[in-house]
This record gives structure tokens, sequence and C-alpha cells, in this order.
């Protein structure tokens, strides 16, 4: 059955017409246009869908659309502060941690779920935090260096 | 995605009821089914029934001797709370092995025992803790050894790896528990070991990314009154067709080292799956590999004696 669903989207109060056979990423992408977050394998593998629901980082392809009704998500589009760049999307580009960049949104929201419960995060905490974001062309190394200098702040130039 | 609808259940009873009138399908993280729903038709006349929200199962408690998990709890809850960590140390390790933070701050024990894959890492751990299954139906509540709940599933083993898609049933709950129809998993309830129990977990992966286990082992060494070991008891994933518990006592072993007792019940145990597994040969070196691992680090010294 067609459901109205109301939300809040990034800040903002969303209301929706829903599909129950929709996904959560194609509310995204397909109903809102908010196409920030991608779909790169479809089944919770590479977390190029990674969104931030309720203050946690979910896979957007494993969440139905109608389970949000009621709740706080948070996109890649969501994350700006005053029109410029979260510390953590410029500590990416300062750190050279983006080649294609498909898995960098995905990327960016696990990062951001991890430092905003626990802003001071060993090495070990970072890569369990990003372990469910697959990337294929930078690999890792300078993702976790990027997460390490925006917890710290986001002053290292590379 | 393919389905009839998707409701959330607004309390246990009401969830109980449609359930039990048929042609819905109990939804609690959705890790599994929204896999299964993508690229398969089964759920075209179903509707999904969300349980994730109510609160009477989002309780994690303490109970005599045993930690009560609520069916709603996620493995993120489970990985953040201070008795798991501190007293179910076996559990803690299996629920972090568990996929990547976004499937964990998702997923249920409840749903990863009700899903019942071979190649599950709770299972083995509840398996080896002695954990019981509170189920809810028409009749009231029952309470179930994790142990004696699984029906065999003998498909998914006879192909190399595993993944989650290659789960054959729409509802495993169906095919590879005992409940009765309608009856649903209410909580999961876990006995603390006995003070000094040593435990062992071990999940090895095709690659060190976020995938299903290739085998695990879930163990633990129970100690007797002069601290000496006692008892060990086993589980493991990927080569049992059903969820089995091995277990060795100290001095009933016909003069065999409690070690060596261990080893070969385990040894006797793969052996029975020759014709099912796939990658047989291989499981059967690696298997006593992994449990020899284990005891190594779980036995002191001077433990060889009968
Ligand atoms: C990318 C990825 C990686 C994964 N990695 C691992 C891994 O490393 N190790 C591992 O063990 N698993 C892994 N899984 C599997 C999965 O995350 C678990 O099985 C999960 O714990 C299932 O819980 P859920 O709440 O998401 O279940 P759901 O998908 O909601 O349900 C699973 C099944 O259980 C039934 N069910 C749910 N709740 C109940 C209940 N209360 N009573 C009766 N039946 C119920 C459902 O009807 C369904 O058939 C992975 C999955 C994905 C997608
Ligand atoms: S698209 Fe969701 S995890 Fe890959
Ligand atoms: S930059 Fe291309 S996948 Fe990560």
């Amino acid at each position: 059955m067609m459901k109205e669903i109301e939300f809040t989207l990034n800040g903002t109060r969303t209301r929706t017409e829903t599909q129950p056979g929709e996904r959560l990423l194609d509310l995204l992408r397909e109903r809102l246009g908010l196409t920030g977050t991608k779909e790169g394998c479809g089944i919770g593998s590479c977390g190029a869908c990674t969104v931030i629901l309720d203050g946690k980082a979910v896979n957007a392809c494993l969440v139905p659309a109608q389970a949000v009704d009621g709740r706080e998500l948070v996109t890649i589009e969501g994350i700006m502060q005053n029109e410029s760049l979260h510390p953590i999307q410029d500590a990416l580009i300062r750190h050279h941690a983006i080649q294609c960049g498909f898995c960098t949104p995905g990327l960016v929201m696990s990062a951001k779920a991890l430092l905003d419960e626990n802003p001071d995060p060993s090495r070990g905490e970072i890569q369990r935090a990003i372990a469910g974001n697959l990337c294929r062309c930078t690999g890792y190394e300078q993702v976790i260096e990027a997460i390490q200098d925006a917890a710290k702040g986001g002053k290292t130039q590379c | 995605m393919l389905i009839r609808d998707y409701i959330r259940a607004s309390s246990l009873e009401e969830a109980s009821e449609r359930y039990a009138a048929g042609g819905y399908i109990l939804f609690a993280g959705g890790t599994d089914l929204m896999v299964k729903a993508r690229g398969k038709k089964w759920y075209q006349d179903k509707t999904f029934l969300d349980i994730s929200g109510l609160q009477e199962l989002k309780e994690i408690r303490e109970e005599e001797n045993f930690l009560c998990v609520g069916a709603a709890v996620t493995l993120t809850e489970l990985e953040e709370n201070r008795e798991v960590r501190e007293r179910l140390p076996l559990l803690y390790e299996a629920v972090r092995s568990v996929g990547s933070t976004q499937i964990r701050n998702r997923a249920t024990l409840a749903g990863n025992l009700a899903n019942a894959c071979p190649a599950s890492d709770c299972i083995p751990a509840l398996v080896t803790l002695g954990a019981q299954v509170e189920v809810y139906g028409g009749k009231g509540k029952r309470v179930i050894p994790a142990e004696q709940i699984f029906r065999e599933c003998r498909a998914c083993l006879r192909h190399s790896g595993m993944h989650v898609r290659t789960c054959y049933y729409s509802d495993p709950t169906e095919k590879k528990l005992i409940l009765e129809p309608g009856e649903m998993i209410c909580g999961i309830r876990i006995p603390f070991p006995k003070p000094g129990t040593g435990h062992w977990f071990y999940k090895l992966t095709q690659n060190r990314t976020i995938g299903m286990a290739v085998m695990n082992l879930s163990m633990t060494v129970e100690p007797d009154e002069r601290g000496k070991a006692r008892r060990i008891r086993l589980s493991a994933g990927g080569i049992f067709p059903r969820p089995v518990c091995l277990e060795t006592v100290r001095g009933k072993n016909a003069g065999k080292s409690l070690r060596e007792a261990c080893l070969e019940q385990a040894v006797n145990a793969i052996e029975q799956e020759k014709d099912l597994l796939a990658d047989y040969p291989y499981k059967r070196r690696v298997f006593p590999e992994l449990i020899e691992e284990g005891l190594e680090a779980l036995l002191p010294d001077g433990e060889e004696d009968s």
C-alpha cells in the first residue's frame, strides 16, 4: 500500500509518499532526488549507501523506506556546515583519499557516525568503523589518516 | 524489492496474532531479509512485520544467572553492553565478528539465530554457552535450549563459500527451526559461565573483509574447584548441517587426555559430514588445527593427564 511517511531529513521535517517495496536508498535517490547516497552492491556489502539513522550508520539498501517514518535521517547532502565542507570531507581532500569518489559519501557518513560518538578514536576503532565501506581505487591508508586528522581538528597539510 | 506490504507491529500480542494468521514474515533488522527480497520474488505475497520497534523486546536484563536479551536488541547494543563484554566474552567476540558496523547497527541476535545459517557466527557461541530460546505463541511462552531448536539444513553446505544470499529458504524459521506455526522468538537467555571459565573464538574467512565465515569455532574450558580444566565445550560454524555442541569431560575418556579426547571427538564429528561438505578435504584438515590453537591458549601446561 502507498503510504505517507514523515521524518526528519537533514534537519528538515519531510513528508513523502512511499511504496512498501521501496528501500530507503530508492526513496532518497528516486523520489527525493538525493543522489549523493550511492548504490554499489545492493546487498549490504560495500557501504556506498551508508546514511545515519537515529545516530547510527546503516546501509540504506537494507532499510525499507517506510521504516524511517518518525525517525531522524542524515545523508551526505546534510552535513555541510555554513556552506563549507564538513571537516571530514575537507580532510579526505587534503589527504588525497579520493580517486573515483564513488565510495566517498558512504565513507564520510561512516566516519561521521564514528566521530559523533567517539571524538578521539584509535586507529583500530577507525578501521572497524569503516570495515563495511569498500574502496576499489584509493585503498584505506589515506582515508584512515584523513579521519584521524579530522578528529584532531583537521589542521595537517599534506 | 518485491513485497506485498510493510507494517510495524505495535505490540508483541498484535505481532503474534498477525503472524499466526499467516501472510506475514517477521522482520527484525532485515539484514538477511532485505538481501533475499532484492533478488527473489519470494515475498510478493507476504507482508514484512517489523518487530524492531517493540519496547518489550528491546531489553537486556539480568535474571538469576542469565542475561536475557530481547528479540529486538541489535548486535551493536550487545557489543556496547558491559555485562556482555565482561561476563560473556565469548558472545562478545562472536557478535563483534559479524559483518560491519552498519550491519551490526541493524542486525539482531534473535534474527541471527532464527535465520539458522550453518555459518552464523553467533549460533556456535550461543550453543557453547548453553543459551535458551524464549518462544512466544498463542499458548504463551516456552523455553527451548538453543541446541535443540534447529533442524538440519544441508543445502548450503554443499556449495563452496558461504554467502547470506545462498540461503534457500524464504522463511528459514519454518524450515530450519522446530517452532510451531505462529510461534516467534521473544528473547534469548544466556547463562553466565562459571568463574574462571576460559573462552576462545576464531573466525576463518576467505579474505579479511566483512563476509561470512568459512569456518568458525567457539570454545569454553571450565575449571574444577582446584582450577584444573574439567570440561571443554565447543561448537563450530560452516561444518555441521545442524549446530552441535561437542563436550569432553575429564576422567571419562578411557585413559585419553582431555585434549586427545576433545580432538578425537571433533574429528569423528567432521568425518560424518564427508559426503556433505563442499570443501571437505580442506575443512577436515583445518578443523582440528583451529581446535588445537584454542586448546593451546586455554589449557594450562600439565593438563595431559586423563
Ligand atoms: C553484508 C552482510 C554481512 C554479514 N556478515 C555476517 C557475519 O559475518 N556473520 C553472521 O553470522 N552473519 C552475517 N550476516 C547475516 C546477518 O546480518 C545476521 O544473520 C543477522 O543477525 C540477522 O538478524 P536481523 O535482525 O537482521 O534478521 P532479519 O533479516 O530481520 O530476519 C532473519 C530471519 O529471522 C526471522 N526472524 C527475525 N526475528 C525473529 C523472531 N523474533 N522470531 C522468529 N523469527 C525471526 C525472519 O523472519 C527472517 O527469516 C551478514 C549479512 C550481511 C548483509
Ligand atoms: S549498496 Fe548498500 S551496501 Fe552496497
Ligand atoms: S575512490 Fe573509487 S572506490 Fe573509493
